[in-house]
This record gives structure tokens, sequence and C-alpha cells, in this order.
């Protein structure tokens, strides 16, 4: 396949998005935040950066995190422990959620039908039921409905995703991911373990251990990784088959502290015919040596990505696109290479020899919260449901994970659930 | 460059706890006393959790930190920042001011901080922000926050083995390594409750200083440390960095005139 030029402005523009908002001098987007634990501080932070945004208030129902949400966001945002209290009191513009998984649905469409913008983190919903509905509902809405899966702004994504699609590592035959790190996955809880109230605040902070509030690491980790893998395979799986397990934390958690999951996903080439694409996805809490990456391994090349490093590795012996042909940047020459926004590619240091020397994609310049955040009230402004990962995506990217888990539970390859 | 070493004498009944990480292009860790090892281990995570995330907020040379955010538009136009990289902008300026001009995080460069609008403006385009001399103090300042919202009474946080803060009444014995001889130590400090920070003109591996004297803009020549003692890190970072730049003879005429700093300097000399 060919890379035009066309593939590069579309990934730029994008980025062009992030800067044009600066300038609008329009009244301000009046955002408020329900959720201010780990991840709404980091929003809260955030959006306290970006020009046009009046943060006008924080809930959350576990007083020290209101308090620490309501010192980031400042002596202008109100607080709240309700979130109906404050959607009937101050009728906020836009919505920004971060709480436990089980939540999602709940406070969402609440958000919905009292009419404002929703800004959800991942993963979209609980439960497959929950996230239909959801979608369902941000349909009718016709609001703007943005899902926090954040690779979707970051650059290095959207350049790889422009790579991809325009052919540059060839048929992609294999995806490898996985989210390693070694540490117990444990929040601190406040008191002592022998103190009445140590079980109720367990639960409270440790929501991510405990299955009535969470799906484990496939939601919590997996989810922004598979979205990687059904964004630039253009679909999304159509089996899988998964084993995990509480191996090594036996510490009273419910959800595994490892899994492995064989996805797989079918494709059309060029003549028409099917093939299947396998994505191996991993994730661990005792050893950190792999870390957290994406790799897309294509006929022609392979991309390694993390949110703050993307490598190209060229196969050897293969086609490969010359990266030195077509310096002329007025050419309207379809065979140009794909550029990067006024940046080099450069090479970078190679332990692998066998891999070849890599080429970075060298345009991370901001961060990806900040940018999906950036879009996400550039998209209320302007009142377009277009986000760049809506309640479609999010929808899917649900399912993948989700049966990920059904698969462990079962033991068998389970199918993509039926529309 | 003079080193840190740490340890403690055991107590009976208490778990110790210890994670490392790197961060701000060093090592930093963490050292925990407490009755419950699953509970040490998740405070751990969580301070190194927090040190990372300032790493990431704070560095110069990732395009995606805030602080290159705000160096990219130096010269042009005013940046708005989150409240606590405000309160740290503040808390720098507050530092020059105290130190004469001899702390200056933009180098001598100059900046306009606006606390209505929450933003900062470099004054000319050649103007940077570099943290390095308060961004390891601070990150541990942050740490014993955590320690103490979760009830973790003795510890002890360190970041390249030149920024120490105790935490809890427990006495912590420091030994300094020579600047230039590592094998010999110069002095045994008793932290408790304080941050320490020491600052050396050279580094073993590097010439010439990283440390610049912001009034005459030259790196600093010569083979002296400085280490010092004070409430927060963040504050010993501030001065050991001031005071290097002044040298000793000047800083101790300023200490003299700036009794209520409540510092505590000890100076080593190669
Ligand atoms: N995009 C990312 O990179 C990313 C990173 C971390 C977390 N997350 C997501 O963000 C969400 C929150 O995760 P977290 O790590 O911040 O968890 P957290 O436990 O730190 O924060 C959740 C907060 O929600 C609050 N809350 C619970 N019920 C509430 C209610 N009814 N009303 C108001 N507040 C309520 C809790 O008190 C808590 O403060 C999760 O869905 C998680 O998957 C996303």
């Amino acid at each position: 396949m060919t890379i035009t030029r066309r593939t590069f402005l579309e990934t730029a523009g994008a980025a062009l998005a992030t800067n044009s908002v600066a300038r609008v001098e329009a009244s301000p987007v009046r955002v408020a935040v329900i959720g201010t634990g780990g991840r709404g501080s980091d929003l809260i932070r955030a959006l306290t950066t970006i020009d046009g945004v009046e943060l006008i208030a924080v809930c959350d129902d576990y007083p020290p995190h209101l308090e620490q949400g309501a010192k980031y966001a400042g002596p202008q945002a109100k607080t709240f422990v309700d979130y109906r209290k404050l959607l009937d009191e101050l009728k906020p513009q836009a919505v920004v959620i971060a709480v436990p998984l089980y939540l999602h649905y709940k406070i969402a469409a609440d958000c919905l039908n009292a009419g404002y913008e929703v800004f959800l983190e991942k993963t979209m919903c609980y439960s497959l039921a929950e996230a239909k509905k959801l979608a369902a509902q941000v349909t009718a809405s016709k609001r703007v409905f943005q899902v926090g899966l954040q690779r979707r702004a970051n650059a290095i994504y959207k350049q790889a995703q422009a790579m991809v699609a325009a052919g540059m590592i060839g048929q992609v035959v294999s995806i490898k991911a996985q989210w390693h790190r070694n540490n117990s996955w444990r929040r601190p809880v406040p008191v002592p373990r022998t103190d009445a109230n140590w079980p109720k605040l367990e639960r409270k902070l440790n929501w991510r251990l405990y299955k009535a509030y969470s799906q484990g690491l496939m939601a919590e980790l997996g989810s922004h990784q598979m979205d990687v893998a059904n964004w630039f395979l253009g679909t999304h799986p159509k089996r899988v088959i998964a084993s995990g397990g509480i191996e090594y934390f036996r510490d009273g958690r419910e959800v595994y502290d490892n899994i492995s999951c064989l996805y797989e996903y079918e494709l059309k080439d060029a003549q028409g015919k099917s093939y299947t694409v396998r994505a191996n996805y991993t994730s661990l809490c005792n050893n950190a040596y792999e870390g957290a990456a994406e790799l897309i391994l294509g006929t022609k090349g392979s991309l390694y990505l993390t949110s703050a490093k993307g490598l190209l590795f060229q196969e050897k012996g293969t086609d490969v696109v010359s990266w030195e042909g077509n310096k002329d940047q007025h050419a309207a020459d379809a065979n140009a290479a794909v550029v990067t926004a006024g940046k080099t590619l450069k090479l970078s240091n190679d332990p692998w020899a066998h891999r070849g020397a890599p080429f970075e994609i060298d345009i991370a310049e901001g961060n990806d919260t900040r940018d999906e955040l950036v879009s996400f009230i550039d998209h209320v402004r302007r009142e377009d449901v277009k986000t760049i990962c809506d309640a479609n995506v999010g929808l899917m990217d649900c399912a993948t994970i989700l049966m990920a888990n059904q698969s462990v539970e079962t033991g068998g390859w389970i199918n993509f659930p039926t529309p | 460059m003079s080193r840190v070493r740490y340890k403690a004498t055991k107590r009976k009944m208490l778990v110790e706890y210890q994670r490392s990480c790197d961060a701000m292009g060093t090592r930093f860790d963490v050292f925990l006393r407490g009755a419950d090892e699953q509970h040490l281990e998740a405070v751990a995570v969580a301070v190194q959790e927090e040190i990372l995330r300032l790493d990431a907020a704070l560095s110069r040379f990732d395009p995606r930190s805030e602080i290159a955010r705000v160096n990219r538009e130096a010269g042009k136009t005013a940046v708005r920042v989150d409240r606590e990289l405000f309160a740290l902008l503040k808390t720098c300026e507050q530092g020059r001011l105290a130190t004469n001009g001899f702390f200056d995080v933009t180098q001598g460069g100059g900046w306009e901080l606006d606390a209505a609008a929450c933003s900062v403006r470099l004054a000319t385009s050649g103007v940077q922000i570099d943290l390095g001399g308060v961004g390891k103090g601070y990150a541990l300042d942050r740490g014993r926050e955590i320690l103490q919202r979760f009830q973790v009474a003795s510890a002890l946080l360190q970041g390249g083995t030149s920024s120490v803060l105790a935490v809890g009444d427990e006495v912590w014995p420091i030994d300094l390594r020579h600047p230039t001889k590592p094998d010999f130590i110069v002095a045994r400090i008793e932290l408790a409750n304080r941050g320490l920070s020491c600052s050396a003109v050279r580094h073993a591996e590097q010439e010439p200083s990283d440390i610049v004297n912001p009034l005459t803009g030259t790196p600093l020549v010569g083979d002296a440390a400085c280490v010092v003692l004070a409430a927060s890190a963040a504050e010993a970072e501030i001065f050991s960095t001031a005071l290097l730049a002044m040298g000793e003879w000047q800083a101790k005429d300023y200490l003299r005139a700036n009794p209520d700093l409540n510092l505590d300097v000890h100076w080593l000399n190669a």
C-alpha cells in the first residue's frame, strides 16, 4: 500500500486542534468532576490548565478525597458529597466522571438524563448490558460523550495508527501486549486492620480487588491496550480464550493477579480473502520486566508502543519504505513517506541486533490525559458528538475485555457478543 | 559528591519495608517501619507513584511534562498551570527572594507569576525553568504527607543520595561520605523529623558543576559541599543549593543575618 500525504495531514490535524482551543475566547465551558480519587485528581489538575474551562464543582462521597480534589480544583469549585445535588444545584455543561467501575453506568446515565455532556473514565461500563444501554442512550440524547481511553489522544499512537493504516508495516500478523508490574495493586487504608472501620474502608479504597465493583486487570489495564488492538485492526476480536487466577497475592482479593488471553481477529486481505490475526495479552502483578507496551507485528515491520515512546523496527530483507525518499515538501506525490509533524525520525540505540535499528516516532509533545480533555472540551464547545473515543468505541472495548474474563470463568472460547 | 548512607537500629515488633524506583534521573528509596507489612507495601507504592507522577510533571527533559509546556512558551505567552505546580513555583520564588537571588530556578532569567490567573510567563525566549534544585525535596515532602495520612510513624525517604527526609521521631543516623574519597565518612548526622540536602560543586563523574551562580551565570568551581538540615526536604534543597552558590564565607554572613531560618548547615571541603 502507498502512503499518501493525506494520511499525514489527517494525523497532524488532530494535533493542531489542540492549539486552536487556546484562541477561543467564547464563554467558558462549565465543568464538574465526579470522583476525585487518583484519576479524578489527575483530570482535575489537567482541566485547571485548559483555557476556556471553568471548573465549577467537584464531588466525592469520601471526605479525604473530596478535600484533595477541592485543593487541586481551587476555591471557585463548590464541593458536593452527592452528585445528584451537584447536578440539580449547579447545572454544569459537562461532567467528568472518575468513579469506580461499578458506578460508571448509573452516574453517566443520570448525567445524560439531566442533559449534560459526559466524559466517562474507562472502562465504559461494568457489564455489557449496561454498556449497550448507555451507548443507546448516548445516541438518543445527541450529547457529546467520550470515554477516557487517552491513547486515542496520544500523538505517538495516532501516528502509529496512521502508519499501520498506510501499510508501512505491511500486513499485521500478530499483536503482543502486556501490562506487567511488581506490586500488590493495593491502595493503603488509613486505619489499622484491627480498627472496626477497616473492612468498610478496604472495600471502598481497594474496590479494584473485589468483583462486585471491579472487572480486575482487564478493565483497569487491558482496556487501554485492547482498544489499541481494536483501533489499529479496525475491528473487534472474533473470539478469545483466556486463563487467569490468584496465584501470588492471596490476600483476600477476588480478582485475578495475573491473566493471559489469546484473541482472534478476522480480517480480509486485498483480494478479499480472510485471515486471522492473533493478539496475545497478559497482565502480571509480580514481575515488571516487560513493563507496559504493545507490539504490532507486521510483514514489513514492527511497532513498539508506549505512551512515552514509539519505535518502528523494519523487517530486514523486505521491501522497506524509503524514509529518505521525497524530501520535497510541496510534491503531491502519493508515494511520499509519512513524516511526523515538524519533527525528525531519530535513529535510536538498539540493544537487540536482529531487530535492526529502530526509527523513533518523536512527536510526543503534550500529555495525553490533558490532550484527551482538550479534545473533549473542544467537542463540547462545538457541540460535535464525533469525539475521539465515542460510545461505540467504548462499547466495543468493554465487550472485548469482558469476554476475556468470561472465558477465564467458563474455561473455553468466547465469541464476541452479537450486537 | 558526598554520599549519604543510611541505616538504623532494629526495633522489636516492627517490620521494615523497602522499595526503590528510578525517577528524576536518579534513584529514590523508601524505608518504612510499622506493624503491618501489607500496609507498608501499599503505602510505599503510593509514595512511589507520587514521586513518579511528580517526575512526569516536573521534568524539563520530558516534552510531555507540565514544565516543558511552560518552557516551550518562554518569552511568548503566560501559561496556565495547575494549582499544585503554581504553589511550587511560588515556593521557588520565595526561595529566590529569601536567598537574594542565589536560588533561582530560572538561573537569573526571570519570570512573572500571576496568582489570580494561576499562570507563569518566562521573561524571554532563552529562559527555562529547571526544578533540579528543588524537585527531589518536594517529592519527598509529598511522600511525607502520604505517610502521615496512612499513619506510618517512622520512615526514611531519600532521592539521589542527596535529598533525605526522616519522618517521625525516630532518629536515623546518616553518614556523610567524603566528596572525593568514597570510603571516608566525614560526619554522622542524626536525623529525625527533618529534611537534609547535600549539594556539591563537583560531581565525581561530572565537570563542570551543574550548579550555576544565578547572579553571574557561571557554573560553580571548587570542591566544596554544603549540607543543610531544614524542616522540609524542599527547604533543605533550596538552601543547600543557594548557600553553596554563595560560597562558605558569604553564606556564613548570610546565615548570621538571617537567624530565623532555622537551618543546620555543615560544610565539607575536599
Ligand atoms: N485513564 C486512565 O489512565 C485511568 C487511570 C486510573 C484510573 N482510571 C479509571 O478512573 C476510575 C476511578 O479510578 P481511580 O483510580 O481514580 O479510583 P479511586 O478509588 O482513587 O477514585 C474513585 C473515587 O470515586 C469516589 N466515589 C465512589 N462512589 C462515589 C459516588 N457515589 N459519588 C461520588 N464519588 C464517588 C470514591 O470515593 C473515590 O474517591 C476507574 O474507572 C478507573 O478505571 C483511569
